[in-house]
């Protein structure tokens, strides 16, 4: 397979782990956009260097939370947490009856938007695994991905988790 | 201060290895969260987020488009250059043109080899350290900053001379020509004004950048 195949059954197979990764980190769309076009030209750029024993998922991944690092140091991190507070608060107003916490008694568009923006919300690091976590990858695919150990995911995840917690108001 | 940034940054570290150890004999049932319990409502609404499918042939080509167009700007340079040198020496070979004239050509023409020479340094010396290695994506960013910070000085203040050359050639052919040359005068000054505004706030729009993206990487 040359280059162009790989890189249209990559993109074709990994778009929508693309797509919720860079949610967890840019809440506009033109920049989510631009973002994945970043990550895009980026997986071009590093498919001459992939070797094929190494794993197309956490491969594309990796280069997505780099760019996504990238964009982040970049970014006035103040400004972008609390961009889209207003519209996602608008949102969340809704009945607590017959549910046993607020995140639940949403709805599933509501529920993603406060999802999203809370993981906004978390450090760079915790953003990270969350990300990955979510989209069902193994402590192993983490590690592999972010280069950092089994443990120190499990550690991050935690937190991250915890974190996520407050936020959401889910306890 | 930087020294007590970097101890406390090492004390993190270290608690950070020390709490991966512990976890290494931990269940994953010990002292979880309350959120393990909502994880799969989670996960299932994470993962069924709607977006908007691309369309990767259109994508493909636009990613081609945009690693051509990053080397487009030196291969005008470097066109640009040779035009003036072949150009230079058609004058010369001719044997017709004013003295002003080949004057003005041939010192713009070993200006430009500089100009271009530096510009094809600074660049490709970039392109080689940005090898598409993906765990290196924010140095390759910083790299790429650095780099498009310097070429954007060097067409900066390359208008400094280029003003002065055009205007002093302009001004010493002005009475030996029949047309005017207040048009080629605003509109060549025109552009170089133009060029130096927007080199300009690209110049700060790439320093803000640069510092946001030295001041992540030294975090």
């Amino acid at each position: 397979m040359n280059h162009q195949q790989t890189f249209t059954l990559w993109l074709t197979e990994y778009e929508k782990m693309l797509r919720h990764i860079i949610v967890g980190f840019e809440a506009k769309p033109a920049l989510q956009d631009e973002l994945f076009q970043e990550i895009a030209l980026n997986i071009w750029k590093a498919l001459p260097g992939f070797r094929q024993d190494a794993s197309a998922k956490t491969f594309v991944a990796r280069i997505a939370h780099n760019v996504l690092a990238t964009h982040v140091a970049k970014s006035v991190r103040t400004v972008k947490a609390d961009q889209d507070i207003d519209a996602v608060c608008a949102t969340d107003e809704a009945p607590l009856s017959n549910h046993s916490t607020p995140y639940q008694a949403l709805d599933q568009r509501q529920r993603q938007q406060r999802l999203s923006h809370a993981i906004r919300q978390l450090k760079l690091d915790q953003q990270q695994v969350i990300t990955l976590a979510l989209e069902g990858m193994s402590y192993l695919e983490i590690a592999d991905t972010l280069s950092i150990t089994t443990n120190l995911v499990g550690v991050r995840l935690q937190r991250a988790k915890a974190s996520l917690t407050e936020l959401l108001e889910v306890s | 201060m930087t020294e007590k940034k970097s101890l406390e940054q090492q004390a993190s570290t270290a608690n950070e290895d020390q709490l991966a150890s512990a976890n290494t004999h931990e269940k994953a049932s010990d002292n979880q969260p309350a959120l393990d319990n909502e994880w799969l409502t989670l996960a299932e609404d994470w993962q069924s987020q709607p977006y908007d499918k691309v369309d990767v042939n259109k994508l493909l080509k636009q990613t081609q488009r945009r690693t051509l167009w990053a080397k487009m700007l030196l291969f005008i340079d470097v066109l640009s250059t040779l035009f003036i040198i072949v150009f230079f020496i058609y004058g010369l070979y001719k044997g017709e043109w004013k003295t002003a004239t080949l004057f003005y050509l041939g010192s713009a023409s070993i200006a430009f080899v500089f100009y271009t020479a530096y510009a094809v340094k600074v660049r490709v010396k970039s392109w080689r350290l940005m090898a598409g290695d993906p765990n290196k994506i924010v140095e390759s960013a910083l790299i790429g900053c650095r780099s498009s910070l310097q070429y954007i000085k060097l067409i900066k203040w390359t208008s400094i001379p280029l003003f002065i050359w055009l205007n002093s050639y302009l001004y010493i052919i002005e009475p030996e020509v029949e047309k005017s040359v207040w048009p080629a005068l605003i509109m060549s000054n025109g552009i170089i004004i133009v060029m130096t505004i927007v080199c300009h706030f690209m110049q700060r729009q790439r320093e803000r950048e640069l510092k946001q993206l030295e001041s992540f990487l030294s975090e």
